[in-house]
């Protein structure tokens, strides 16, 4: 994939995506953009409804039923998801975008076998699909023995393996980008190793740029060259990874680094007060008001555009204000 | 080993002795007959000896299904052990409290916080009228306050519910509790709150952890000692810093090196290839002969012996090239 200008793959612009719900809606995003290049693996950080699944299932077109997109364009290699036909959708999936899913278990079916289900992704597309294709397919993905795991049904294959089914799957008909969502979570920390090398060899021999989407901030300072940090539906920092985790600007940024444990004796977690913000209620301001530890009344009267600082974008009122050398976590970065 | 443990070092409050526990899974008559299955035994825990002081946290690690669960289990008495023998406070009986992986489970969705909190003082022996003023003062010391005692599980966030759940552990006053995975079905910014919360307790009264965890990040923030485990069998244990620093067992190395660690570069890695094997029938001689990169022929023929690290008198590793 030599080629001189890196086109974008995927073109995410002020996307805003609500569940109707019994209590009204619940604004799972509030307008997020987000590009993805060629060859590129962004992350996609947060914590647990901060609306980093559902960015990356409408990018699919597969939000769950009381999901809806409302506002926002995606383009994926130029294609407008949001007005395709369902039809036109179908031949996207797989073919130009694929997804791998969090718990390979739930994904793959049980009442099939293996060989079978990477056979439908490759017909469905009207691949040719003869047994040296998949037994190919699965090679790729290191698999060993792939012709006797063709016959297997997935309750016969561990966890690990199971995934690397699936992305040997996501692999079958040549996508230029993959989605992945939390592909890891479920797996053993061996495995993870196992199958972020894997996606990573992907990335570097064919070019395919990956979304990861995890709230692991170790796992994307690993794999990932650029990541977008988000709170409440909404991205509050991003940047190429050594500089967002080196010199964290979002106070929530810096939050999230100040929770995790650094393999050093001594060094005091500072957890974030409070809860994570509630989407259902209308948020006034910054989103993040109630936990911020440099809040001011300010932050609330006015919502936040993200701010281009240069290297970076951060949507924070006070940047620019404040000595952000002085978080623990930017101090000890990159001293181990 | 003990005997190096008890130097000047404060007691011994719970000790296991060749602690094993197997399940049976008998196959129905059907499948007996007809694909003539036989009746298999997994060997969660396989002989065990683990010793954990007052007021210390020891941190078992280890992958899924490695037995860390069952062996917490047994050493409170949830399950009873197949063969060995657990000692608490000296007694050779199981004993202290549980915290539990998952606060939406754990947690009965029909009770009360009070009712939850009520039926452990009850068992405690605290008469009606102060349970409500006891139960309140473990709330606060959770930090939560008088107002949760009506309310429902249901009603509170994750992290709260799981502070609901170390209330409940505490309201037995035990001097050991077990917490399984405590964090591990939290947010990251939720996780630290509970970490810092069992950090507090024990300073303040001393309680002992036996804290069972897959994040080795976790565990080497929270414990003294680590204790990694593989196949029903401890390969290693030492003091947290000379484990993490100076690991002896080849499967210490690999878990090490396979955590994705913030802003470390890609360092040397050590990929071990494979899957857990089964416990149903764990490979003979060494557990781990089957992914270790430095296989001898002796692994896979006789139980590795415990060995002693050099610089650490608690270090021990069970591996035959050390030997």
């Amino acid at each position: 994939m030599a080629k001189s200008r890196k086109e974008e793959v995927l073109l995410i612009q002020g996307l805003e995506v609500s569940y109707q719900t019994d209590r009204g809606p619940v604004r799972a995003v509030r307008g997020v953009d987000l590009s993805v290049r060629e060859g590129e693996i962004l992350g996609l950080v947060g914590e647990s409804g901060c609306g980093k699944s559902a960015t990356l299932l409408s990018v699919m077109g597969l939000l769950p039923f009381p999901g809806k997109v409302v506002a926002g364009s995606i383009r994926v290699c130029g294609a407008d998801v949001l007005a395709l036909s369902k039809k036109e959708l179908r031949s996207l999936r797989g073919s130009t975008v694929a997804m791998v899913f969090q718990d390979p278990m739930s994904t793959l079916n049980p009442a099939h076998k293996i060989g079978a289900q990477m056979k439908e992704a490759l017909t469905v597309h009207g691949l040719p699909c003869t047994q040296d294709i998949l037994v190919r397919l699965l090679q790729e993905v290191g698999i060993p023995s792939p012709e006797a795991v063709l016959g297997y049904y997935p309750h016969q294959l561990s966890g690990g393996m199971q995934q690397r089914v699936m992305i040997a799957i996501a692999l079958s008909c040549r996508p230029k980008l993959i989605l992945a969502d939390e592909p890891t979570t479920a797996l053993d920390v061996t495995i993870e190793a196992q199958i972020l090398d894997l996606l990573r060899q992907i990335n570097r021999e064919r070019g395919t740029a990956i979304v990861l989407v995890t709230h692991n901030l170790a796992v994307a300072s690993q794999f990932c060259h650029r990541i977008a940090v988000m709170y409440a539906g909404q991205i509050v920092e991003e940047g190429t990874v050594d500089e967002v985790l080196a010199n964290p600007l979002h106070p929530y940024t810096q939050g999230l680094i100040g929770c995790i444990p650094r393999f050093k004796k001594g060094v005091p977690l500072t957890p974030i007060p409070g809860q994570v913000a509630d989407l259902s209620e209308n948020l006034h301001g910054c989103a993040f008001y109630p936990r911020c530890p440099k809040r001011e009344p300010a932050c609330l009267k006015t919502p936040q555009d993200l701010l281009d600082t240069g290297d970076r974008l951060v949507r924070c009122h006070k940047y620019g204000y404040l000595d952000y050398a002085e978080t623990a976590a930017a101090q000890d970065w990159g001293n181990e | 080993m003990e005997a190096a443990f008890s130097m000047k070092d404060n007691l011994p409050l719970v000790q296991t002795v060749g602690l094993k526990r197997y399940f049976y899974a008998k196959p129905g008559f059907l499948a007996r007959v007809l694909t003539g299955q036989k009746e298999r035994t997994t060997k969660a825990v396989d002989g065990i000896d683990l010793l954990i002081r007052e007021g210390e946290t020891l941190g078992l690690v280890g992958e899924s299904g490695c037995g860390k669960s069952t062996l917490g289990r047994v050493i409170v008495g949830l399950y009873p052990p197949t063969a060995g023998q657990v000692f608490y406070e000296g007694r050779p009986e199981p004993g202290g409290q549980m915290i539990f992986q998952n606060p939406y489970a754990s947690l009965n969705p029909r009770h009360t916080v009070g009712q939850i909190l009520g039926f452990c003082l009850e068992k405690r022996g605290v008469p009606l009228e102060d349970r409500e003023s006891e139960s309140v003062r473990l709330l606060e010391r959770v930090g939560l306050t008088a107002l949760h005692l009506d309310q429902y599980p249901r009603q509170f966030s994750g992290g709260q519910r799981q502070r609901i759940g170390v209330a409940r552990a505490l309201a037995m006053q035990p001097r050991f509790i077990v917490a399984d995975e405590p964090v591990s079905a939290l947010d990251v910014s939720v996780q630290a709150q509970i970490l810092n919360l069992l950090e507090g307790l024990q300073e303040e009264m001393g309680v002992s952890f036996l804290l069972i965890s897959h994040d080795l990040a976790v565990v080497h923030h929270m414990s003294h000692r680590v204790a990694v485990m593989y196949l029903g069998k401890i390969v290693e244990t030492g003091s947290t810093e000379s484990l993490f620093e100076n690991p002896a067992h080849p499967y210490t190395r690999a878990l090490l090196s396979a955590i994705p660690r913030l802003g470390k570069t890609k360092s040397a890695r050590i990929r071990l290839q494979g899957a857990v094997p089964s416990a149903v029938d764990p490979p003979p001689g060494c557990r781990f002969q089957t992914r270790c990169p430095q296989r001898k022929d002796i692994c896979g023929e006789i139980e590795p012996p415990p060995v002693a690290v050099k610089g650490d008198p608690g270090h021990v590793v069970w591996c035959h090239l050390r030997a």
